[in-house]
């Protein structure tokens, strides 16, 4: 045992004095878990604004209205609106070069029609050159156009008084016929119009209630534990876990592959010329993947709960830790067993280990993920490990909600372990590692 | 004692070493004298457990190595051709390793440890790590890992290949040492000055078998006095040994195309000399070597060690 304490420590220390590669393993996690959240969490980052570009060849009541209500605070929050004259050569070409999503342009006679009740047509030309953006300006456009139609059924009346009082053509452009006692008296009109309708109109009928969805695996409906984290901090905790995960994969794969290195270098030829049995030098390389694993989880532990303290089931943690650790041992000792050369074993373990964090959500949510990757979420052990971890770091769920997950993850890796002994024990006794 | 007998290892179709047996008493230092792809190598992994032999047996004080490998390793010290070292450790973490996989621990692995950087005269340079050390300093730490846990016999394979010449003697310095101080060395290398200055007794192999064996005085007394003449110049191989064949008394080692040896025979390299100009070959340079393992190789293989 002596011996193989020794082969640990020898290997550990190894790290140590080469620390760069672990440490960039171990600090990758929060680094990608800090922009995920930086990015689409809050702070300073805010959602792009639709540009829309407004042609008015009305030049008249209703152009005045759009242009107002795109003027409105609320909607310039989202909305970049921008007056053009009028557009004689490539709307393509102007779009691109504004950098706008879409061209509104408002038809000569807009206001006319509008007030005779006679159908009108607003026209809206996308930017081919934008995706999501040039869809919220057509929603946005869509809403207006259901505004001017209901108001022109709403307000039919003082429309057609307005009309009868013969207001010009381009109403409101140039003032007009109508005498200042006559538009009073429509406004009045319009008023009563307006306040007749507001019960019906005003009070939301329709409540709409926006709520968060709760992580991924959490039970059902929005729960938050007081003085829990919020925005940014919530979804870097979201993410913390898979990318953890995932570098811990890749940590017992560096481990792991060193049998591989200390053949090429010739090291493990000269232990195994010493008074050794070889499944003891196999033996404490994973005990040293395991213990480096520890460590590096021990590490992340602390780093996490400085930078978003939560309380968690603590039995629940350890015993997911430990079965994290035999899993990527497993995994690892698995890859490198099975792997005629180091090269080949990188490449299997490092496609895999990515299959299975995107399987696993590490990257992504679940919830996002395509139908066909989603199904194979279950094989993956990242899947099951990230899965642990969100229920007790991010739900605040206790030791039984995550016993399934310690089973799997624990049995699988000692089942890749047992299978991998053999491929290793095999390839001792033909001698390749040497 | 460390014995060997008839071992043999094949790798598919080629035989690397074929039946190869000798013995090496304690405080002795053997040599294995043979150019690169000999079989010197295979017979040590054969000997040092690394690989097992397809026949033959290996038996060290008695102790057998197939029936009893660990203990058999215990009481062995290896010093592989390639540098084995843990470049990222300092030389004393290194020695320490090495020496705790052979059972020591504690006090007695510290002052073990300390002695063999001593011996190989890394003391000053104990702390630094590996991999700022010279290539000669590797070397002399790579033999100290061999020798932490004072082995009665040791393997040294190629010990001194691609270091300094001030080096190389350090190393056959320690290497004297130790077989002075009882242990069993043996050693391998296609360094002809190396396996005469150090080696007690000298086995010449090629082609995975021992082709002679004895000390240095044993196996030039089997070249006699006869004297090695090579001769460069504008000939083919065909040509020359048709020329050369027919001198008596003499008889051609090696021809190739623009360089053939020959022994010189009871006669004297003078009197062969003149023979051969006469023989109308157009030389360009002659030389004459004395009786030497060189010219024993040459003898027995028709090439030259260095070839």
């Amino acid at each position: 045992m002596r011996v193989v304490l020794s082969m640990v420590a020898k290997d550990l220390r190894r790290r140590l004095r080469s620390p760069l590669p672990t440490l960039l393993l171990l600090v990758f996690p929060l680094i990608f878990a800090g922009l995920i959240a930086l990015t689409f969490g809050g702070g300073e980052a805010r959602a792009p604004k639709v540009r829309l570009l407004v042609e008015d060849r009305d030049g008249g009541l209703v152009g005045r209205f759009l242009l107002s209500a795109l003027g409105q605070e609320e909607v310039q929050k989202h909305v970049e609106m921008q007056a053009v004259e009028k557009v004689g050569g490539d709307v393509g070409a102007l779009l691109e070069r504004q950098q706008a999503a879409a061209l509104l342009r408002l038809p000569a006679g807009l206001s006319a029609d509008f007030v005779a009740g006679r159908p009108a047509r607003l026209e809206l030309i996308r930017s081919p050159a934008q995706s999501i953006l040039p869809d919220v300006a057509e929603q946005l456009t869509a809403v207006m156009a259901e505004v001017l139609s209901s108001a022109a059924r709403l307000l039919r009346g003082p429309l057609d008084q307005i009309r009868a009082a013969r207001l010009p053509q381009g109403a409101g452009a140039g003032g007009g016929g109508a005498s200042d006692r006559e538009v009073a008296r429509i406004a009045v009109l319009a008023n009563g119009v307006v306040s007749r309708a507001r019960p019906y109109l005003l009070p939301p009928v329709v409540q709409l209630e926006a709520t968060t969805l709760p992580a991924p695996g959490a039970a059902a409906g929005p729960r938050r534990a007081a003085g829990a984290p919020r925005g940014s901090n919530s979804l870097f905790l979201l993410f913390l876990p898979g990318i953890s995960v995932f570098s811990l994969f890749s940590l017992s794969d560096q481990m792991m592959r060193d049998v591989l290195v200390e053949a090429r270098q010739k090291t493990l030829r000269r232990q195994l010329a010493g008074p050794l049995r070889a499944g003891r030098v196999l033996v404490a390389k994973a005990l040293a993947t395991a213990a480096l694993a520890g460590l590096s989880l021990v590490f992340l532990t602390v780093l996490g709960a400085l930078l978003a303290p939560r309380g968690v089931d603590l039995a629940g943690y350890l015993l997911l830790s430990l079965a994290l650790v035999i899993a990527t041992t497993g995994f690892a000792s698995a890859m490198y067993g099975a792997a005629r050369n180091e090269r080949q074993g990188a490449t299997l373990a490092a496609v895999l280990s990515l299959v299975m964090a995107f399987a696993g959500g590490a990257f992504i949510p679940l919830d996002s993920l395509p139908g066909l990757l989603r199904s194979l979420s279950p094989f993956s052990l990242i899947y099951w490990a990230t899965r642990g971890y969100q229920r007790l770091v991010v739900n605040g769920e206790g030791l039984a909600a995550v016993l399934p997950n310690v089973a799997i993850l624990a049995g699988v890796g000692a089942l890749l372990l047992a299978v991998s002994a053999p491929l290793w024990q095999r390839r001792l006794l033909r001698g390749e590692l040497q | 004692m460390i014995r060997a007998e008839r071992l043999t290892k094949k790798f598919g179709d080629k035989t690397a070493v074929d039946g190869i047996s000798f013995q090496v008493e304690a405080g002795e230092i053997y040599g294995l004298l043979g150019p690169n792809g000999a079989g010197k190598t295979t017979t040590l992994s054969m000997i040092s457990g690394l690989l097992a032999p397809d026949s033959g047996s290996v038996t060290f004080d008695g102790i057998d190595l197939a029936s009893d490998p660990i203990r058999f390793k215990q009481r062995l010290g290896v010093v592989p051709q390639d540098v084995a070292l843990y470049e990222e450790l300092t030389a004393i973490e290194n020695v320490r390793f090495w020496g705790s996989l052979y059972g020591l621990s504690g006090k007695t692995l510290a002052e073990a440890a300390a002695r063999a950087l001593e011996r190989v005269g890394l003391t000053g340079r104990a702390r630094d790590a590996v991999k700022t050390y010279s290539g000669g300093m590797k070397r002399r730490l790579n033999l100290a890992l061999g020798l932490v846990h004072s082995p009665t016999a040791v393997l040294l394979d190629e010990a001194t290949a691609g270091i300094d010449p001030q080096a190389r003697a350090s190393i056959l310095g320690v290497v004297r040492g130790i077989a002075d101080a009882g242990t069993a060395v043996i050693y391998t290398t296609h360094y002809l000055e190396e396996a005469e200055q150090l080696c007690d007794r000298i086995a010449i192999v090629d082609h995975g078998r021992v082709l002679a064996e004895g000390t240095l005085d044993e196996l030039k007394g089997r070249l006699g006095e006869e004297d090695v003449v090579t001769l460069w110049g504008r000939f083919e191989a065909d040509a020359a040994r048709a020329a050369l064949a027919p001198i008596p008394g003499t008889r051609v080692l090696s021809a190739t195309a623009g360089k053939v040896a020959l022994s010189a025979g009871e006669r004297g390299a003078a009197a062969l000399l003149a023979e051969i100009y006469d023989r109308g070959l157009a030389i360009e340079r002659v030389a004459i070597e004395p009786p030497s393992l060189n010219a024993l190789f040459l003898r027995l293989t028709g090439r030259e060690l260095r070839d």
